[in-house]
């Protein structure tokens, strides 16, 4: 399989801190990344960088051979908190990058949002404004906002995160679906099982560099790395807690 | 009267749309900490609309600038709304979630694009109240454009008054058709609300 992004060396520094120190990540087209780590690790922060809204001191991003900037397609992102625009519909949040980027007449942006709304399962809310929409089916117009655009990297920054338990399941069947059909994307997310289940390879971030990669088996079964096993046993003790 | 009422409305609806109009480069300008922006602001903020008027329309043609009497009042009436207006829309911006620039940004808008599409109508709805309350003080304050001479609600009553030596009617005719204007303006600009926030 080919390489679609390609991360070298890539650094970020915010003062004299350092959030990111050098991570390298090849991603095949197609493939899954579940990206996880402690809090403050860099997760976001990677993400961020990757899609070029934070700047970086060192290294570089490509896509397909070619250094990216934000808004020319390559990379799309899903943000945890939706960042949906609130005076837009649904559709009209789905179709606005179509008609002014894409330069689509609105007739054909409108029905291409409405067949993107239809794949996350929201063909019928088409017409209501964010503020009408549980948090689930907000971040799921976030998800098809994004999908529309066609990106070739996909990325979730914990898009669960914000959401009221019982609504994380309707965004995780749809990320599933998505990887499903081959979409290649990296998620960064604290539910440990949706990423063990969906990812093909696990990366555990650290303190801004990658402590390991590996298959989900290798990572959340047999990491022998004292941090991972540290962080695994502090999230399974809280899960225990929640279901005990 | 009919034909100063009209007056009154046409310069108001004229003030305030190059106020809004002018109100958001200078928003802009001024959230990214302009100089002029600050200048332009604190003249026409720290300088009453009458003696602005009095310079635009007495005081520029000593510079060789001579206006006419009706651009002179427009003009000054939109330049000082837009001070206002610039400060409503610059405290609007203020609100605009970053993320929602963001994801524009991202999806690959212009600049200019995330300014009118995104900003703008998030920062004008926030602010609806105090755009309403200046469109509502500039039609108030239209009423000192008489002082140029130009014959607008106000100017009209006074003068009916003086002819009719019946004050009580003219005054109360002129608030009562203020009152309307500003009732009707406050409802047109209620409009569609983008319901609870999200």
């Amino acid at each position: 399989m080919s390489t679609i992004l390609q991360v070298r060396g890539l650094q970020r520094r915010v003062g004299a801190t350092e959030i990111l120190r050098g991570i390298d990540l090849d991603v095949t087209a197609g493939e899954v990344i579940g990206v996880i780590g402690p809090s403050g690790s860099g997760k976001s922060s990677l993400l961020r960088c990757i899609a070029g809204l934070d700047d970086i001191a060192g290294g570089s991003v490509q896509v397909e051979g070619r250094t990216t900037r934000p808004g020319d397609g390559a990379i799309g992102m899903v943000f945890q908190q939706f960042n949906l625009w609130p005076h837009l519909s649904a559709r009209e949040n789905v179709a606005l990058a179509l008609r002014l980027v894409r330069k689509m007449p609105a007739a054909a942006a409108a029905e291409k949002a409405e067949a993107a709304l239809a794949q996350v399962g929201l063909a019928a809310l088409a017409a209501r404004k964010p503020a009408a929409l549980s948090g689930g089916q907000q971040q799921r117009v976030a998800i098809a906002r994004t999908l529309a655009m066609e990106p070739r990297v996909l990325l979730f920054d914990e898009p669960t995160a914000a959401l009221d338990p019982e609504l994380t399941t309707e965004v995780l069947d749809v990320i599933r679906n998505l990887a499903a059909s081959g979409t290649t994307m990296l998620v960064v997310s604290h539910e440990m099982g949706f990423v063990a289940g969906l990812a093909h390879r696990v990366v555990f971030l650290d303190h801004g560099q990658v402590v390991q990669t590996g298959s989900p088996r290798e990572i959340f079964s047999e990491a022998a790395e004292p941090r991972i096993r540290s962080f695994l046993q502090t999230y399974l003790s809280r899960v225990a807690w929640v279901q005990g | 009267m009919m034909a100063a009422t009209w007056a009154t409305i046409w310069i108001s609806a004229l003030g305030i749309a190059i106020g809004f109009s002018l109100g958001v480069p200078i928003a802009v300008a001024s959230a990214r900490g302009k100089t002029w922006a600050a200048i332009y602001i604190s003249f026409f903020r720290g300088v009453p609309l009458l003696v602005q008027l009095l310079l635009a329309y007495y005081a520029l043609p000593f510079l060789g600038i001579d206006l006419p009497a009706i651009v002179a009042a427009v003009g000054t009436v939109g330049l000082c709304c837009a001070a206002y207006m610039g400060e409503i829309l610059r405290g609007g911006f203020a609100l605009v979630p970053k993320g929602g620039v963001e994801a524009a940004r991202l999806l690959g808008l212009s600049p200019q694009q995330i300014l009118l599409r995104i900003q703008l109508p998030i920062a004008v709805q926030a602010m609806r109240p105090a755009i309403i309350n200046e469109a509502i003080l500039i039609v108030k304050a239209s009423s000192l454009i008489s002082v140029v001479g130009i014959l607008e609600l106000t100017r009209s009553a006074q003068a009916l008054a003086s002819s009719t030596f019946e004050p009580l009617p003219a005054y109360a005719l002129c608030g009562a058709i203020y009152l309307v204007i500003n009732v009707a303006l406050s409802m047109l600009a209620r409009g569609k609300s983008m319901g609870r926030p999200a």
